[in-house]
């Protein structure tokens, strides 16, 4: 077993000076090659974790990790276009300048990083456009942006990361903007991409159904924390906290869920918490089923199932279990 | 989103409440006691006349009090009376697009007119005196304020909000009125404060080219414009009310943009 | 057999945009009847939202007529309009923008109950607390301001404001979808109730088929202004038989990660609708296209009592081909 691509140890981010606390110690690794989905709600602090990690965060947040490191080197200090990792965004439409060529803005990209001549720097945008499968890319280099469908644009953004080589890739919502038709044919993609290039995705969505599709690895946010992390198969299987017990709940199944028409849905009661609010205990003890006394006032102790499948809440296997012996 | 008071909010508040107060006041305290006294004309600021006495012998510091007095009806007079024309024509260019053009064109002839002309003119027809210089230098104003209303119309008039009200059966007045003005009125108010502070900068000048308010009736500007001859041998006549008039319109404009930046609670996310 | 509550009888809407023209919906026709709901589904362009809004006269169409109980709302102007649109209510996709931030919640319900005269002035305050319990909510909540609220606690609201009038027909355009998934439950259920509790028809528009799936007892599927399949819900679903369906459901993600797709997404993007494409508007995208199909527009023709589908194709090649 070889070391995570990407470490990360008890990060934590306060904005406003350190007053509103957003991350309250977030853990993961990712390996070469491998899909990491951080799913979770509004407020949940999965857009900050990729910001932390890719230092957009705003100059009032403050940072603390114990360990946050890429490839063994740590990200704390380091500058912006050192770090060996690219982002692509939900809106594609604002994350290109509308003024410049997609030509231009993809040999910018590469040259601010690399220093090469003009014309390799022509070949290697052409390279990637086609690995991105762009049709008919050489006349597409003088195309504005404007000029492009969404999905198209997504696919230039996918570019601009990949222009540079990243051994990680952070994709935040890069589909919530697309339509379904779109949004497959940028999954697949991707999929296809990390394939040929062997890096890193850390894939920031709210979706289960796209994380069903493109996860190696899951790992549930919850109110500034990962309350569930594990591979795949064994969070879909096996849910090991209420709240994504909740979540999966709550995603309907398009085959199956005519069957159940006429069916209440099962409700998570509340709404989820606002960022900063001080939390004691367990952030989803309001909202949950199998909430004790202590929940409130005690942060959750993390119990593991699998070697790499845990949750942080000691009391929904057991009573599950409980239930099922009683039934 | 802002939250409590910034240094901006409270220095301009306090400014524009302390002369809003003199405005008020200095008359019934001081009684207009500019009176004529040649005998103690062009005397430097001291214990006896802090501000000093202009060549025919009126105190400067009662002169600049009471002409906070004027300073302030001009300016929040061609405020008023823009805002209430600039808005009726702007609500009705934003919201019917029949209306638009007409309206926005009939904005740009009355924007073309200079308001010093404009000024010369009315007080030619109407005699100078107050109301005239706030009609001309209200009249280039409006266009602008009307410009502004119709923009944030048009971007309110696409709010959900708006298709729910005609969805349950509203009225176009009432659409209109209860609708999408309270929600234009943020960006109405920091309007206001902009267009209150140039006016007042504007009267000055006009008193200032002799087309403004008559020198009884002492206007910042028009005591800055009696001093403007006798300026080497009494500098005090121009600074006094040149300071005042200076600090004031930069309490407006640092108030405004503090209104601005402090945003609107009600248009902002959930505070739950 | 009761009368539809809404027949949409070959609505067309065109826009103007500079010199060309946004064919937005390109002729549909449907009836919708109490206890049904009809949902609407297609991607970005298609039309749907432009329809709901036709729907319940926020816009009206360039070509076409809507009736509702029978009376055709295109006859009406003015204040018989007015009156006339507590029959049919719009719940939108974005409960922050739909309330508005200047009135309390109260405010808010009292404004359909006044339009329409609906009980006294006295009563008013007690029809506002009916409205609230109705969806759920704790009678002060009508003190209270939008900002003041959650997502899911102001499309409440607006819901509540909807069903102010008695409507018999309530379009919700993607009710749900600027929702956390957490919440999502609540509002469907409450949505699911009122269909079971009364003589209401519902259209619900929406990209998010899972939703759809478990709301709605018919399936519309739009294609660039076009319903190119419609029937019930479990047989669009589990039988397609439009290629647009089969590619569209296809390209749905599904929430199990051991039953990953395998067939290829549908290529390319969906046709810009300023320029409509001769025959049918799918052709460029559609795996199974003949040159028959660049011809002319195919019609929507019943394959089945309750089922139409636009291709002509539909009869050579079953469910299992497409």
């Amino acid at each position: 077993m070889t070391d995570p691509l990407l470490e990360v140890r008890d990060l934590r981010v306060a904005m406003n000076s350190g007053r509103t606390q957003v991350l309250r110690g977030v853990d993961f690794d990712l390996a070469e090659g491998r899909t990491l989905c951080l799913v979770g709600e509004s407020g949940s602090g999965k857009s900050v974790t990729a910001a932390a990690l890719m230092d957009l965060l705003p100059p009032h947040a403050r940072i603390d990790a114990a360990t946050m490191t890429l490839g063994g080197r740590p990200l704390a200090g380091m500058r912006r276009a050192a770090r060996d990792m690219a982002m692509i965004f939900q809106d594609p439409m604002t994350s290109l300048n509308p003024v410049l060529t997609i030509g231009y803005q993809l040999r910018e990209a590469l040259q601010l990083k690399e220093r090469v001549s003009n014309d390799v720097a022509h070949a290697r945008v052409l390279d990637v456009m086609r690995q991105v499968r762009i049709p008919d890319p050489a006349t597409r280099l003088a195309a504005y942006p404007h000029q492009l469908s969404g999905g198209m644009r997504q696919r230039v953004m996918i570019a601009m990361a990949l222009i540079r080589r990243p051994r990680l890739l952070i994709a935040d919502e890069p589909t919530t903007a697309l339509d379904v038709t779109v949004q497959a044919q940028i999954l697949w993609l991707l999929q296809e991409l990390q394939r040929e290039t062997g890096t890193a995705i850390l894939f920031i969505t709210h979706d289960l159904g796209v994380v069903a599709e493109i996860a190696h690895d899951v790992a549930v946010m919850y109110a500034g924390r990962i309350v569930e992390r594990g591979p795949v198969g064994e969070i879909f299987r096996d849910p090991a906290h209420p709240y994504t017990a909740g979540l999966m709940a709550a995603t309907l199944d398009h085959r199956t869920a005519n069957d159940a028409r006429g069916e209440r849905l099962v409700e998570l009661p509340g709404t989820v918490p606002v960022a900063g609010e001080a939390i004691p205990g367990c952030a989803f003890a309001p909202r949950c089923a199998y909430a004790v006394a202590a929940c409130a006032t005690t942060p959750p102790e993390w119990r593991s199932l699998t070697r790499a499948h845990g949750a942080a809440c000691p009391h929904f296997r057991a009573q599950q279990m409980a239930e099922g012996i009683a039934r | 989103m802002k939250r409590g008071y910034s240094f901006p909010m409270v220095f301009g508040g306090t400014v524009i409440a302390a002369t809003l107060l003199c405005a008020l006041l200095a008359p019934m305290i001081l009684g207009y006691s500019d009176d004529i006294v040649m005998t103690r004309s062009m005397r430097a600021p001291g214990a006896e006349y802090w501000f000093g006495t202009d060549n025919l012998g009126r105190d400067i510091f009662v002169r600049t009090l009471s002409g906070a007095r004027n300073s302030v009806i001009v300016g929040i007079g061609v405020a008023g009376l823009t805002l209430l024309i600039g808005t009726a024509f702007g609500l009705l260019a934003g919201y019917f697009n029949r209306l638009d053009g007409a309206i926005m064109r009939m904005m740009d002839g009355l924007m073309a007119i200079p308001g010093v002309l404009l000024a010369i003119a009315l007080a030619a027809i109407l005699g100078s005196g107050l109301y005239t210089v706030v009609i001309a230098i209200a009249a280039p104003e409006i266009p602008r304020t009307a410009r502004l209303v119709r923009s944030v119309v048009l971007t309110i008039r696409e709010m959900p909000f708006v298709a729910a009200a005609i969805s349950v059966g509203s009225s176009t007045p009432k659409i209109l009125l209860r609708h999408i003005l309270p929600n234009a009125m943020p960006a109405l108010m920091v309007q206001a404060t902009f267009v209150c502070a140039s006016a007042i900068l504007t009267e000055a000048v006009l008193s200032f080219l002799g087309v403004g308010t008559s020198p009884d009736i002492p206007s910042w500007g028009n005591v800055m414009a009696g001093g403007r001859q006798f300026f080497r041998v009494a500098p005090w006549v121009i600074l006094f009310p040149g300071i005042f008039l200076s600090i004031f319109v930069l309490a407006i404009n640092l108030f405004g943009d503090a209104l601005r930046e402090r945003g609107d609670p009600m248009l902002s996310g959930r505070r739950a | 057999m009761t009368a539809p509550i809404l027949e949409a009888d070959n609505i067309v809407r065109h826009f103007p945009a500079g010199a060309s023209t946004v064919h937005a919906v390109n002729g549909v026709s449907l009836s919708l009847k109490a206890g049904e709901v009809l949902a609407v589904v297609g991607e970005s362009g298609c039309g749907k939202s432009t329809l709901g809004r036709i729907l319940v006269a926020l816009d009206r169409p360039t070509k076409g007529a809507v009736r509702m109980n029978g009376a055709d709302l295109s006859a009406l102007t003015g204040a018989a309009l007015r009156k006339s649109r507590a029959g049919f209510q719009m719940i939108f996709q974005d409960p922050g923008t739909s309330l508005n931030p200047r009135w309390t919640v109260g405010q808010s319900l009292r404004e359909p109950l006044e339009n329409f005269t609906i009980g006294t002035r006295r009563d008013r305050a007690e029809r506002v607390r009916d409205l609230l319990k109705r969806v759920g909510l704790r009678p002060e909540f009508a003190e209270r301001y939008p900002h003041e609220l959650s997502g899911g606690q102001k499309q409440r609201v607006a819901i509540a404001r909807a069903l102010a009038g008695s409507p018999r027909l309530l379009v919700a355009d993607e009710p749900v979808s600027a929702l956390d998934v957490s919440v999502r439950a609540q509002v469907i259920n409450l949505l699911s109730d009122l269909i079971a509790s009364g003589d209401l028809a519902l259209v619900f528009i929406s990209h998010d088929i899972g939703v759809v799936a478990h709301i709605s007892t018919r399936i519309a599927v739009m294609y660039l202004g076009r319903i190119v399949e419609i029937g019930p819900t479990a047989d669009v679903l589990h039988a397609p038989r439009h290629p647009y369906t089969r590619g569209l459901l296809d390209a749905v993600p599904v929430p199990d990660p051991e039953q990953r797709r395998t067939r290829t997404p549908l290529t390319g993007d969906p046709p810009s609708p300023i320029d409509l494409p001769a025959g049918c508007a799918f052709v460029a995208r559609c795996p199974h296209a003949i040159d028959a199909c660049r011809a002319s527009v195919p019609e929507l023709r019943a394959v089945s009592p309750a089922r139409s589908v636009a291709c002509i194709r539909s009869e050579e090649i079953s469910t299992d081909e497409l």
